[in-house]
């Protein structure tokens, strides 16, 4: 799997930035636990996007109603 | 190195309640029977003995053979299940695989030594390699019968032993799902936050635009707002403070210095507290807050003063009230001692008459016993000698007639009634005279505060009354005298505070100005920057995703072409084989739409779309054989369960044919419950065989061979 994921990196085009270079090795340690734990990565990260965005949403919150 | 299935043992598996154990000794095994008969238990049971019910990641990698999700392997009468397959390698080494449930336990033994290796590793087999070259279940043909170019896909990919990339399909997909979902809820906080920031800037603007207007409304200008615009109402504020406090003799209080509009809020503030101390402490404040202390106190001694009055005078009424029967005090007294003292000697002659007249009754009784003859005696009452008994009785009855205690008794009570009633008004008097004292005492008690609060005694020449009434009317008058004062000096508070409240207002607008422009700056916040960094975040993951999706489908579409050319004189082969049209030149799937294709004629071959479903069998068949061909794992044996689905006899034996060709290579186990395909089978080709019949289900309601009796 990780061969196959790594493949699949070589692939994308465009220029890269810390956070794709950051993601892309989170993957290959990832695919370790094959595609599952693909899956669980970006699950654990989405979960840790929305706990971020919540957090500060709240403190944006509390700054408007000043 | 190959291996084949040499013997299955089942027990509790699937539809074999009771132990069964199969030797398979050939190299082709055909399993026939009814429908519902163990033929796909049977061929399972391998299978089941290598995977489990559903494959698990760390024991197989990462494919879950699709089929057998939520495959239940315990026969349903039985609490557990049992499975042991030996096979047999092609140097005569023996590998046994065992796997029970409920507790999962897997065994391999090599040469009865149990070895640590996992099942299919033993076998060097991968989960793929299993679902295309060695196990073929009725599902994996009739899903690529399927009218959704989707599910056709899958079982392609799967066939073509590329399954892996599916499931990472699948996790990918699953992923994005997950993704997107938190973008859309992570966008509409955001939206949220926007909302909220948009609302409140419109309401800020409408704040400082009235306050805009009241500072205009004051004869201010636009300049007060500028560095040093305010400095001229400072300087007012302060001027009017100093002129007070010269007029008023107080001290000038000491202020903070305004160096800049940052420093306004303070000014204000302390100028504020001044002016409120000011107003508050004075001692013309302090006076009038004294005089009113002791108007209160003075109203409260004229209410208790006329309190007590009305009570004295309640008392005087009373005592007249009482003694209007009874003339003055003193003389009730001596009426009283009168009576006591007559009553004292109607009791002494009450008691007197009693005693003679019991004497009397007494002698009445005796004479009442004397005979009438016997009267030569002298009367005890009238003295009379030698009368008669007759005589005497007259006489002392009469005596006791005269001596009747009746009056006296009466004379007696009505003298005890009237002494009741003055000892009455007597007690009256004195619980009268009880009260008094008690009045006089909170009488004393008001005469010293009344004292205290005129500051000097009240001589008893004075009343009461008039003193507090002359006391209040000059309290009054020094309040009215104060009030004047006050009036005064709170207008003169109240013009330095109305220009110190144009300063106030200044402040405000600079306050709430600030706030607006904090809230255009919200945008420019780390906080906000990160929130859009979070974002951007969840969209580069979900681009990634997208790409990778996007490499992934060429990957598996390369794979696949790769796969299928590398199959393809194998499969275009035995494609014409199962046919039997040799006209088909090739065979081979459109991605597009993942339609089956052949071109067939011989002189002008044409392109034609495959939908007969035995044709797309045909396919799947032909996929899957080549592959079964073509592997170089060390499973030796090829497991298919009723493969001929909507094949006709003729194309059976064609099969038949094939798979007898197969057998020569690799150990070939075939189920099927059609009898012509049985035969097809039993005379195709020279390789040795085996047919294992399997009896009907029965109320024995476990799988057993033809002929065999039922153990119950």
């Amino acid at each position: 799997m990780r061969e196959v994921i790594e493949r699949l990196l070589q692939r994308i085009p465009g220029e890269s930035t810390p956070e794709l270079e950051r993601m892309k090795r989170k993957l290959i340690e990832a695919s370790e636990g094959g595609p599952q734990g693909i899956e669980m990565l970006f699950q654990s990260e989405s979960e840790t996007f929305m706990k971020e965005a919540q957090g500060l949403c709240q403190r944006l919150l509390e700054k408007i109603e000043g | 190195m190959s291996y084949r299935i040499e013997r299955i043992e089942v027990e509790g598996f699937r539809g074999f309640r009771k132990r069964k154990e199969l030797k398979l000794g050939e190299n082709l095994v055909i399993v026939s029977g009814p429908q519902r008969s163990g033929k796909s238990s049977l061929l399972n049971a391998p299978v089941w003995a290598l995977v489990g019910s559903e494959a698990e990641k760390k024991e197989l990698g990462p494919v879950p053979i699709r089929e057998r999700v939520r495959w239940i392997a315990r026969n349903l009468e039985t609490d557990s299940t049992r499975v042991k397959i030996l096979f047999r390698g092609s140097q005569g080494e023996e590998l046994v695989v065992g796997r029970s449930d409920p507790k999962g336990k897997v065994t391999v033994e090599r040469d009865g030594r149990e070895i640590k290796k996992g099942p299919l590793e033993v076998l060097g087999l991968t989960l793929d390699g299993l679902v295309s070259s060695v196990f073929l279940p009725q599902e994996v043909i009739r899903a690529a019968l399927s009218l959704e170019p989707k599910k056709r896909q899958a079982i392609f990919i799967q066939l073509a032993g590329l399954e892996n990339l599916s499931t990472l399909e699948g996790c990918l997909e699953n992923a994005r799902k997950i993704l997107e979902d938190k973008e859309k809820k992570i966008a509409e906080l955001r939206k949220h936050v926007d909302g909220r920031i948009g609302g409140q800037v419109s309401l800020q603007k409408r704040r400082v635009k009235e306050l805009w207007d009241k500072v205009l409304g004051l004869g201010l200008s636009e300049e007060v707002l500028s560095p040093d615009g305010a400095r001229p109402l400072v300087e007012q504020s302060l001027k009017g403070l100093a002129d007070f406090c010269s007029k008023y003799g107080e001290k000038m209080p000491s202020i903070p210095e305004v160096r800049g509009p940052e420093d306004l809020p303070q000014f204000v503030n302390e100028m504020r507290g001044i002016l409120f101390r000011l107003e508050a402490e004075s001692p013309e404040t302090r006076r009038q807050r004294d005089l009113y202390d002791r108007k209160r106190k003075i109203e409260a001694l004229i209410s208790d003063l006329e309190e007590l009055e009305e009570k004295k005078q309640k008392i005087n009424a009373s005592k007249e009230e009482i003694l209007k029967p009874h003339g003055k005090e003193e003389e009730l007294k001596i009426a009283i001692q009168e009576l006591e003292k007559t009553l004292e000697g109607l009791d002494r002659e009450i008691e007197r008459g009693g005693k003679y007249l019991k004497m009397v009754e007494e002698a009445l009784s005796y004479f009442e016993t004397v005979p009438q003859g016997l009267a030569q005696m002298e009367c005890p009452v009238c003295r009379k000698a030698k009368v008669s008994v007759a005589h005497v009785r007259e006489h002392l009855a009469s005596e006791i007639e005269k001596a009747g205690l009746e009056p006296l008794r009466n004379q007696r009570q009505e003298i005890e009634k009237t002494l009741k009633g003055k000892k009455a008004a007597q007690e009256a008097l004195i619980h009268l005279a009880e009260q008094e004292k008690k009045l006089e005492a909170m009488s004393k008690e008001l005469l010293e505060k009344a004292s205290e609060l005129r500051g000097r005694e009240i001589a008893p020449n004075e009343s009461l009354g008039l003193v507090l009434k002359n006391m209040a009317q000059a309290t009054e008058k020094g309040l009215e005298e104060l009030k004047g004062i006050l009036e005064a000096r709170g207008r003169a508070i109240q013009g330095v505070r109305a220009q110190l409240e144009k300063l106030g207002l200044v402040v405000e607008l600079h306050r709430e100005k600030k706030r607006l422009a904090e809230l255009d700056e919200i945008p420019q916040t780390p906080q906000y920057k990160a929130f859009i960094e979070t974002e951007d975040k969840i969209h580069m993951q979900i681009a990634l995703l997208k790409e990778l999706l996007k490499g992934l489908e060429q990957e598996k579409m390369e794979a696949f072409r790769q796969r299928f050319a590398d199959l393809k004189e194998e499969v275009n082969d035995l494609y014409r084989r199962l046919l039997g049209r040799e006209d088909f030149s090739e065979v081979w799937i459109d991605e597009k739409d993942w339609e089956v294709k052949t071109r067939a004629g011989d002189r002008q071959p044409t392109v034609i779309q495959v939908f007969n479903v035995g044709d797309m069998t045909a396919v799947a068949l032909a996929l899957f054989l080549a592959s079964a061909m073509r592997a170089n794992h060390q499973a030796g044996f090829v497991l298919l369960d009723d493969p001929i689905q909507s094949l006709d006899e003729e194309h059976e034996r064609r099969l038949a044919e094939i798979l007898a060709d197969l057998a020569q290579k690799r150990q070939v186990i075939v189920s099927c419950s059609r009898s012509s395909f049985v035969e097809a089978l039993e005379d195709a080709g020279t390789v040795k065989r085996q047919v294992i019949r399997l009896a009907p289900w029965d109320e024995s309601r476990t799988c057993r061979l033809q002929g065999e009796e039922r153990e119950d």
